[in-house]
């Protein structure tokens, strides 16, 4: 049994996989407004970029054969500027934004190459070392095509050792949990080489709670947001910092779109190794940055802009719980109309049965719920009104495996034994006859949900379903995509449950499997 | 002949009855344009014969209304119109929701236009989804649950992972988020939705048989027997398990039309541009009263009550 159990519980794994896969596939036919043509010669060629980048068009689908690091970019733009050529301006900007993080690798390769072609390189990076606020004089060396090289090869052998993550870990965490300024200067000679350590600290002060602080907790958790923020701002020209008097929403928001801007752009602050390159063939493809915001980032913001995942939580508990009392009613009165149905044990009254549930299955749930209404308000009303749209599905069901039951050899003896009929259904019948609509239970949820949104219309019951039809008319798919996604896990949970359910209602099913797996070669 | 071949295939006659239901329900849906239409069905116009003009020259009257059409006749023209002389989609200017009258026999709906005229309109399309799904979600899902029952091991658990995968998803959100995504809405991705989902509830379910079943000693002794399990499948297995599986079959031709509804009652999606029971049924979103409602739902019923007949009657002749 628990063999049983904890085999379909890891099978979770795969599932998840699929829906994500699967959710992933329908978003691929979203419209995206960045790839089409006319939006994007009508934007510079900047934000052309960052838009495509933002939504991951410039990654291959499932696969990514050659995942770009910082490395690479560093090697590209290298030989463009080298060759001088009309992409060498764009070529250098791309240089001075990877910034101090290409500078190790720069500087390893400066060189090996010829004098012009290392003075042009050692020119651009003059923009880097004002940016690392040097002494005037310096950055007028870096300017200068005469003593560019020989001022970055003093810089590097001076400096060399600060490029090393425990110094940048260091420095981070400094400035993030002390009030002095000079850890500020260290910070940005480091430039962008200490990226990454501020956007590892900021998503851990992310998770923690609005009044919680870091570290020895000289500075509240907005003082240690704002340092990090503006630090980043700083080597990186976003222009996105945290006002000084931000509520803790605005707070949550702004870290949040820098965590966005991380996801996008870390590859290229950051040189992939051996383990980390063959993980970026999978993580740096459409599908995996995707699945990584849905995972880091909770499914991101709605289209008013407030975090998906907030709304989920609040909205999903209302319909959730009016779902589970409807379940339980409808899934009672199934049982009840069933052995009832049983006890009688006529062919004209069996069909007669059928007849009706089936035509109350066609009765729509909106037309129940709104003659309900039109009677009784409130939540008692609506979840009689959900169940009653529930019903046929469970009795018909019911009422068949019942019949199939009791025409067998076991009920058969108890019947001859003289059991009362009553006793023989509900002691023997109905375990047997339960299964089928257990495992109807578990597959019920989801087609549930629509007639929910329907009981919560008429009713005027704020949960999913409101918000829902509100996401399909602003056409927010983040919503529509987290809600499929959230439901995909809930039922999931419970189909393992059903399962399992079904293994202790009847073993036999499990070792059935079992045996026919080992039987057949 | 066909009903001797009838009798031979159902000899159950409530079958039987079902069967003429549906060929009834098949005619009004192919007969939908000349039981009500804008166009007339027989028309001779400026010296040319046309048979149902809806057809062969739709463009002829373009946007026009019956009356418009009436009143462009010359002398030598003559006409033969429909039962109705009002198209599904054409708004007739009388008050929403007015009850019969002799040009209207059902009365008009929420925006006026007329009832009947959607009715049998509505069943051309909603008929086929119903068919469809009903017959494509038994026939794929038997195949794919019985098969994966039977064949076990890596086969059965690919499937099943697809039957969980697809089942996880709310058919509703899916066709929110479809609908979002389509520019124009189409009843074939409301098809192939509802298709796949209930290929894979059914599936699920005849998986969960065919385990109970092989489960038993009558099974046991087949195989021990030395028959295939592919012929224990279809020779004895399926027999058990044909009357629960048709009627899945049946709830889930239902099953889209109730779709259809909840989504337009949601307002989620456009609006189509077909008439459909689902629309009609949507309508008590406007305070629909049961003479526009209680047609559709009859229809509905008769159709899955027809169908669920059928599966009585098919399970009758195999046991």
């Amino acid at each position: 049994m628990s063999r049983h159990a904890l085999r379909r519980l890891l099978w979770i794994v795969p599932i998840l996989l699929g829906v994500t896969i699967a959710s992933f596939a329908l978003l691929a036919y979203v419209p995206d407004p960045a790839s089409d043509p006319a939006v994007i010669r009508s934007l510079p060629r900047e934000q052309a970029i960052e838009l495509a980048r933002s939504r991951f068009l410039d990654l291959p689908r499932f696969f990514n054969e050659h995942p770009s690091d910082i490395v690479r970019r560093v090697d590209a733009s290298l030989v463009l500027i080298d060759g001088d050529g009309p992409n060498a301006e764009l070529a250098q900007a791309e240089l001075v934004r990877l910034g101090g993080a290409a500078l190790p690798f720069v500087m390893a390769r400066l060189d090996a190459r010829e004098p012009k072609s290392r003075a042009r390189i050692a020119l651009a990076l003059a923009p880097i070392a004002e940016r690392m606020g040097m002494a005037e004089g310096e950055v007028r060396d870096a300017k200068d095509p005469e003593r560019a090289v020989a001022f970055w090869n003093r810089f590097w052998s001076d400096r060399a050792i600060d490029f090393r993550p425990g110094n940048a870990r260091r420095v981070v965490t400094r400035l993030a949990a002390h009030r002095t300024s000079t850890r500020e200067s260290d910070l940005l000679e480091l430039d962008t080489y200490a990226l990454e350590q501020l956007m590892t600290t900021l998503a851990e002060l992310a998770r923690r709670p609005p009044d919680d602080t870091l570290g020895l907790g000289l500075l509240s958790r907005r003082e240690s947001a704002q340092r990090l923020i503006s630090a980043a701002a700083h080597v990186t020209g976003r222009d996105d910092v945290m006002a000084r008097d931000a509520s803790p929403d605005e707070q949550d928001a702004c870290m949040r779109r820098w965590q966005e801007w991380w996801l996008v752009h870390h590859a290229d602050f950051v040189a992939y190794d051996g383990p980390s390159k063959l993980l970026a063939t999978l993580a740096d493809t459409q599908y995996g940055r995707w699945a990584a915001k849905v995972v880091v980032l909770g499914f991101g913001m709605g289209a008013d802009g407030v975090p998906i995942l907030q709304k989920l939580k609040a909205r999903a508990q209302v319909t959730m719980r009016l779902l589970l009392a409807s379940i339980l009613v409808a899934y009672g009165t199934a049982i009840v109309l069933a052995v009832l149905c049983a006890l009688a044990r006529r062919p004209a009254l069996e069909l007669g049965a059928a007849l009706a549930s089936l035509a109350w299955l066609v009765v729509p749930v909106a037309c129940t719920a709104t003659w309900l209404s039109t009677l009784q308000r409130g939540y008692a009303a609506a979840v009689l009104a959900l169940a009653a749209g529930l019903l046929a599905g469970p009795f018909a069901q019911l009422r068949l495996s019942l019949a199939d039951v009791s025409a067998r050899e076991p009920m058969r003896a108890a019947r001859a034994r003289g059991l009362a009929p009553l006793r023989l259904i509900l002691r023997h019948g109905l375990r047997q006859a339960s299964l089928p609509i257990v495992a109807l239970a578990s597959v019920e949820l989801p087609s549930a949900l629509g007639a929910a949104f329907v009981v919560e219309k008429v009713f005027g019951i704020s949960g999913l379903g409101e918000e829902t039809a509100h996401a399909v008319q602003t056409h927010d798919v983040a919503w529509l995509v987290g809600l499929a996604l959230l439901m995909a896990l809930v039922v999931t949970l419970t189909s393992i449950v059903s399962d399992l359910l079904i293994a202790v209602i009847d073993p036999r099913v499990m070792r059935a499997a079992d045996r026919y797996e080992s039987a057949i070669p | 002949v066909i009903a001797r071949t009838l009798k031979r295939l159902l000899p159950w006659r409530p079958a039987r009855a079902a069967v003429l239901v549906l060929a009834c329900l098949t005619l009004v849906g192919a007969s939908a344009d000349v039981i009500a239409s804008d166009l007339p069905v027989l028309l001779r116009y400026r010296g040319t014969l046309y048979l149902l003009p809806t057809w062969t020259a739709p463009s002829l009257f373009a946007g026009r209304n019956a009356e418009q059409i009436a009143g462009e006749l010359g002398g030598d023209d003559w006409a033969a119109w429909p039962l109705v002389r009002a198209g599904p989609r054409t708004e007739t200017g009388r008050p929403p929701f007015s009850g019969a009258s002799r040009a209207h026999p059902l009365g008009t709906d929420a925006f006026g236009r007329d009832v009947l005229a959607g009715l049998v309109h509505g069943t051309r399309s909603s008929l086929v989804l119903a068919l469809v799904v009903s017959a494509g979600a038994m026939l794929f899902g038997a195949l794919v649950g019985g098969s994966a029952a039977i064949a076990g091991g890596m086969w059965d658990a690919l499937m099943e992972r697809f039957v969980e995968v697809v089942c996880v998803f709310p058919t509703v959100v899916v066709m929110a988020l479809v609908q979002a995504l389509e520019r124009r809405a189409s009843l074939r991705s409301l098809l192939l939705v509802v298709l796949t989902v209930k290929t894979a509830e059914v599936a699920r379910l005849v998986r969960a048989l065919v385990l109970r079943c092989l489960a038993e000693d009558w099974a046991l002794a087949a195989r021990a027997h030395g028959t295939s399990p592919w012929r224990l499948l279809r020779v004895q297995i399926a027999p058990h398990i044909v009357g629960q599986v048709a009627v899945a079959g049946a709830l889930a031709g239902a099953s889209v039309v109730l779709t259809e509804t909840s989504l337009a009652f949601l307002e989620l999606g456009a609006p189509r541009s077909l008439a459909s029971w689902g629309d009609m049924l949507a309508q008590i979103r406007w305070g629909a009263g049961a003479h526009v409602l209680a047609p559709a739902i009859a229809l509905l019923g008769l159709t899955v009550g027809a169908l669920y007949l059928l599966a009585e009657g098919a399970r009758r002749r195999l046991t």
